[in-house]
């Protein structure tokens, strides 16, 4: 590979690896499963580095393989009926006063209903919820058509909400 | 509720950013007069503030620096695998085509020929590659006497001399 592209390559990691780390890890829920899938991700970006022409292209196609890999990753488990024990989500009862402490147990009910969602549920939510991507982009990474995005994250939207319905303090 | 139906998913795409300036106009001018529907937005909010507010501690920047170099070293094993792979496909390619050339014993006199039979069953054209016993064997979950029965059809001969030993 020349050494421009090599440069871009590395450049495009740096900035993307961290975020794709937060798809993979949002969608698996383990540490080490969603390092291994970004590494994989990147893997096969790299062997088709020189196919890409812009940077967007690229980031689609990331996001794209991430998805698929942690979609398989999740299949298999399933099937193997193993369940993640690890979470590694940031826990601020470390750094907050105790008055807070109702709202971090809400966040950690819609933690719960996230990992309830169904795997293109979940796709949907993080792209839109964390990634901020339109719900065009969306359709595009997870070949749907704009109509069901919209949907499946009004439902998913919807469904926290419902299922958070006792616990309505922090909001 | 009518307007909830009406404006509930239209609150969703206003917080995910999906709504145009007049949508978002009209939406506000009606969550302004209708308590129920501010009350219903505000929870969507909520909901959404809250969800984002869950964040994912990432590895250091020298984790990434370790794994981007794990990425751009080849893996030993690959070098290898360019050259072997056409070599494998070469020799496979040459065996199969030498066994074209691999002459079959040539034990005729063994081998049962197949005929078509005189009522039209058990039409087979070709010569197989096995002796009479081994056909019997074959067919010999029906029982023998039926399978000596199936044979004299096929072979149009007695079967007797099979029999013989």
């Amino acid at each position: 590979m020349p050494d421009g592209k090599k440069r871009l390559f590395e450049e495009f990691y740096k900035e993307y690896a961290g975020k794709l780390y937060g798809v993979a890890f949002r969608m698996v829920n383990n540490r080490q499963d969603a390092m291994d899938i970004v590494q994989e991700s990147f893997i096969r970006a790299y062997k088709n580095w020189e196919k890409f022409r812009n940077e967007s292209a690229v980031s689609t196609w990331m996001y794209k393989i991430t998805l698929n890999l942690s979609y398989d990753f999740l299949k298999k488990r399933s099937t193997n009926g193993y369940l993640p024990i690890e979470k590694d989500f940031e826990d601020k009862r470390l750094h907050i006063s105790e008055k807070n402490i109702i709202d971090l147990d809400m966040v950690d009910s819609i933690k719960k209903e996230i990992d309830n969602l169904t795997p293109k549920q979940k796709m949907v939510f993080i792209l839109k919820c964390y990634e901020e991507l339109t719900y065009e982009e969306i359709a595009r990474i997870t070949k749907s058509r704009v109509g069901t995005v919209k949907a499946t994250y009004f439902q998913v939207i919807q469904k926290i909400k419902k299922n958070l319905g006792g616990k309505k303090n922090g909001m | 509720m009518v307007c909830r139906r009406k404006y509930e998913r239209l609150m969703v795409d206003l917080l995910a950013g999906e709504l145009t300036e007049v949508e978002t106009e009209m939406l506000m001018a009606h969550i302004k007069g209708c308590p129920k529907c501010a009350g219903l937005f505000k929870e969507y909010k909520g909901v959404i503030e809250k969800s984002k507010s869950i964040e994912v501690s990432v590895p250091e920047s020298d984790v990434w620096e370790k794994k981007l170099l794990e990425i751009k070293i080849p893996r030993p094993h690959r070098a290898g695998i360019k050259i072997l792979k056409p070599a494998a496909v070469l020799v496979s390619l040459l065996l199969l085509v030498s066994l074209f050339f691999v002459k079959m014993p040539d034990n005729r006199k063994d081998k049962v020929v197949l005929k078509t039979s005189k009522n039209g069953y058990g039409m087979v054209l070709t010569k197989l590659p096995y002796t009479e016993e081994c056909l019997l064997e074959r067919i010999d979950y029906i029982d023998e006497e039926s399978a000596s029965e199936i044979l004299e059809i096929v072979l149009d001969t007695p079967t007797f001399s099979i029999y013989e030993y």
